[in-house]
């Protein structure tokens, strides 16, 4: 189980602050589960996250995520969070 | 005359030999680098006790204090909030990073979330150091690398009851050179 966390515009679009998601074939598919698998089954869970993902960037286990999403295998217990623009200040 | 060969300290004129290094700490550490996320009031006065030490020459300060106004309208009042165990992680970064550019002794960063009203502190940044130049300088990276990377968000509230997630302008990180590199 990946815990999704959303934070800022990202939660008002979920209306949720998290989604807990089995890496199970439904959600990332029958291959390895990476981290771009997951966020498209996000997408399919929340139309509003997906307008915006492509202005956010993704934190795994809180820590920014600057690899390519599709080469970063996600374990269960992991957490990802979708972190919006930030205006912190 | 055998004379020490002195060399100008750019930053407060004292002659200082060629190989002075200032009193600092290279790694960051939390016993001497405080980071709060607080739903209560801050206190400038609180961070300032907490970088003072009698090796510092200079505490620099930054305040950080929410606009009335925006576009022309009233601000009723801002909300914020933080992915807190990120936003920890993100700050021992940065410190590490200020220690890498600039001769430090304490620094603190302390940023308020929840329901703060116009006109209110939201942030405080201070840094101390042997020498002004590195405290001012360090500031300033900090709040700037605050505001770029610490995963804190704020919604503003306006009186005709509209309210939007702000987003902070991409800073100029290429400003923030090394005053003096530490060794």
């Amino acid at each position: 189980m990946v815990k999704v966390l959303y934070f800022a515009a990202a939660r008002d679009y979920a209306g949720k602050e998290f989604d807990e998601v089995k890496l199970d074939k439904a959600a990332v598919g029958d291959k390895e589960p990476v981290l771009s698998s997951l966020l498209s089954h996000v997408e399919k869970l929340h139309a509003g996250v997906a307008r915006i993902l492509p202005t956010s960037l993704i934190a795994v286990n809180g820590e920014y995520c600057l690899d390519e999403h599709s080469a970063v295998v996600l374990r269960d217990s992991d957490e990802v969070a979708i972190i919006p623009p930030v205006s912190g200040g | 005359m055998a004379e020490k060969r002195m060399e100008d300290h750019a930053c407060c004129a004292h002659q200082l030999p060629p190989d002075y290094v200032p009193a600092h700490h290279a790694d960051a550490s939390e016993d001497y680098d405080h980071f709060l996320i607080s739903a209560e009031p801050l206190s400038l006065d609180r961070a300032c006790a907490l970088v003072r030490s009698d090796a510092a020459g200079a505490i620099s300060t930054f305040e950080g204090t929410t606009r009335g106004t925006f576009d022309g309208k009233r601000v009723v009042r801002l909300e914020y909030e933080a992915y807190e165990p990120m936003a920890k992680k993100e700050w021992l970064k940065i410190v590490q990073e200020a220690r890498s550019k600039y001769h430090l002794l304490g620094t603190v960063m302390h940023h308020r979330i929840g329901e703060v009203a116009a006109g209110q502190t939201s942030v405080i940044v201070a840094a101390s150091s042997a020498h002004r130049a590195d405290a001012l300088g360090a500031v300033h990276f900090l709040i700037d690398s605050l505001k770029a990377r610490l995963p804190v968000w704020k919604k503003e509230l306006l009186d005709d009851g509209t309210d939007t997630w702000k987003q902070n302008e991409p800073a100029d990180m290429a400003t923030h050179q090394p005053a003096a590199a530490p060794q």
